[in-house]
This record gives C-alpha cells, sequence and structure tokens, in this order.
C-alpha cells in the first residue's frame, strides 16, 4: 500500500515535472520560411550555419568551399615541392657505407674461407 | 485532431501556406518532446525544424490529420536518440529561460520538479523517452511501443525500470505535500 502511495506520488510529481512547453516565439515563421524557400534545403542548424545559411546560397557556398581548397592546394604544393631533402642525400651516403660493410665483409668471408680450406685440402693431397 | 479527419492533411497538400496550421497545432508536442529528452532550447528547435521539414517531404505519405500527429512523435523521438547516440549529449537543465509552463498551477515542490526533472535527463535515452511520452504526452503502454518502434513489454520493462531509478529521488526528499493524480 505505502509502495502505491509512492508511485501514486512519484508518477504525479513527474506529471509536474515535464509539462508541455510552447515553442520559442517566431518558430512556425522561422520552419516556413524553409519551407517556402524549398522543401529540399537543409534547415539551417547552429549558430554559423544560422548565419551562412541564408547569406550564401548553396551553389555559393560550394564555390566558396572549392575556391578555399583551390587556394590551399595552390599554396601546399609548391611548399611541399621545393623543401630541400637532407634525409634523402643521408640515406643515400648511409646506403654507400652499408654497401662498402657488405663488401668488406665478403671479402673477409672468402680470406677466412680460403684459410680454413687450405689445411684440409692439403691433407686430401697427402692421401 | 480528430481520428479520420483530413482536414488539415488536405489543406496542406493542396497549400503550402496551410502547413502553418499544422505546425501550430503540434509544435508544444514537438518542441517539448525534444527539450524534456535534451534540456536544450538550440538542440529542441533544431530537432523540431527538422521534424516539420521531413513531415513536409512526406506529407503525401499520411493518411489523416491523426497520423500527423503520431508520425510527428515517432520521428521526433527517432531523432531524439540518433542525435544522443550522434554526440554523447551531457543534459543540462535551461530552467531560468525556460518559459513558464502551460499547465495549470497545481500544489507542488519546485525544488522537487526541478530535481526530478534533472534525475529524467540523466537516464539513458530510450527508458527517457518512454518515461517522457509517458507522463508528458500522456501515452499509453501500446502507443509508446509503436512510438518507438518496441515491443510493448519492453516499454512496460522500460517504464517500470526508470520509475525505479526515480523514486529514490521522491523519498530522498521526503515530499510532504503528494500530487493528487491528474487523472489522465
Amino acid at each position: 500500500m505505502r509502495r502505491q502511495d509512492d508511485s501514486g506520488c512519484l508518477e504525479a510529481a513527474l506529471r509536474h515535472a515535464m509539462p508541455r512547453r510552447p515553442a520559442p516565439p517566431g518558430f512556425s515563421r522561422r520552419v516556413m520560411r524553409v519551407v517556402r524557400s524549398g522543401p529540399r534545403l537543409q534547415p539551417p542548424r547552429g549558430r554559423w550555419r544560422r548565419l551562412i545559411v541564408p547569406t550564401f546560397s548553396t551553389r555559393a557556398r560550394w564555390t566558396l568551399a572549392s575556391g578555399v581548397a583551390a587556394a590551399l592546394l595552390a599554396l601546399t604544393v609548391p611548399v611541399w615541392q621545393s623543401r630541400p631533402e637532407p634525409a634523402g642525400s643521408a640515406l643515400e651516403g648511409s646506403e654507400r657505407e652499408l654497401a662498402e660493410v657488405l663488401h668488406m665483409a665478403g671479402l673477409e668471408w672468402n680470406r677466412a674461407q680460403e684459410a680454413a680450406l687450405s689445411p684440409i685440402q692439403e691433407n686430401q693431397n697427402e692421401f | 485532431m480528430e481520428a479520420g479527419s483530413r482536414k488539415l492533411l488536405d489543406a496542406a497538400i493542396q497549400d503550402q501556406e496551410a502547413f502553418a496550421a499544422i505546425i501550430a497545432k503540434t509544435e508544444a508536442m514537438v518542441f517539448s518532446l525534444a527539450f524534456t529528452f535534451f534540456r536544450n532550447r538550440d538542440i529542441a528547435e533544431d530537432l523540431a525544424q527538422d521534424a516539420y521539414l521531413d513531415l513536409f517531404r512526406n506529407l503525401h505519405k499520411l493518411d489523416s490529420d491523426l497520423h500527423v500527429v503520431n508520425w510527428l512523435r515517432q520521428t521526433v523521438t527517432r531523432k531524439c536518440i540518433d542525435r544522443s547516440r550522434r554526440k554523447k549529449f551531457r543534459p543540462h537543465v535551461d530552467l531560468t529561460t525556460a518559459p513558464e509552463p502551460r499547465v495549470e498551477p497545481v500544489q507542488s515542490d519546485p525544488v522537487l520538479a526541478r530535481e526530478l526533472a534533472l534525475k529524467v535527463a540523466e537516464l539513458p535515452p530510450k527508458m527517457r523517452l518512454v518515461v517522457i511520452l509517458r507522463f508528458q504526452e500522456d501515452l499509453k503502454l501500446q502507443e509508446i511501443a509503436d512510438a518507438l518502434g518496441i515491443p510493448v513489454n519492453t516499454a512496460k520493462t522500460l517504464l517500470r525500470r526508470g520509475l525505479l531509478r526515480l523514486r529514490p529521488k521522491v523519498q530522498h526528499l521526503k515530499t510532504e505535500v503528494c500530487y493528487a493524480p491528474a487523472g489522465r
């Protein structure tokens, strides 16, 4: 019984805590403005979009965006192409060193092999 | 809106300007649902605007004025869930700027109402919507299930769990004033 009383109390309290609220003033006018401008137009969301969308048409916005993208490319590509490449030359130098080391190691290996094989061959010749 | 009537719907299909009448009839419901869910005026307004734009695009698919209301309710609830999934939203209570409630004054405890509003805003999205649809829109469980596209038993469970989570708040505040059930 106590629990039932509580739940009745809670439900009534919830009804009071969540009343229907009137929409903000001018809401229907704003919606109708978007409806009149064309149903395909996405409603502007957020403060910046609310400013930009009514100011520029869709085509103008795309033109603006592609212009900005082209300008960014025009700036970044030459800078990227003209930058010095110290890393590349350093790599070449290290490659050359590595090749020399490998060559020297190969020579040493051959010399060691010859030295190791020569007494065996001498023994074989004796038999 | 009457069950079988198509007066508003037909008028809106024929004349774009008549769409304003549908907005006028339903804007409080649409805005309140979104506002109680997010506790944020801007988001609620954006969402309501989106819902009306969708409605305008889909007017020809609807059967009656009542269908318009149900469709709007369903669309707003889905948009609420989508939006809450897209961006983890931390609800905040904007009670200072919120307009005064439309309901008739009842013997009430404003502290409890505020605390409950905050508690409701902390519920998981689907549970929150079930509670809002039940106590703000006064829908039956079947209608809630239809609006959310879930089985009735799931709606029932969500409502029960939601109330269980909210109950300690009422007990904690030890309200001396118990609201008389509105009988809706």
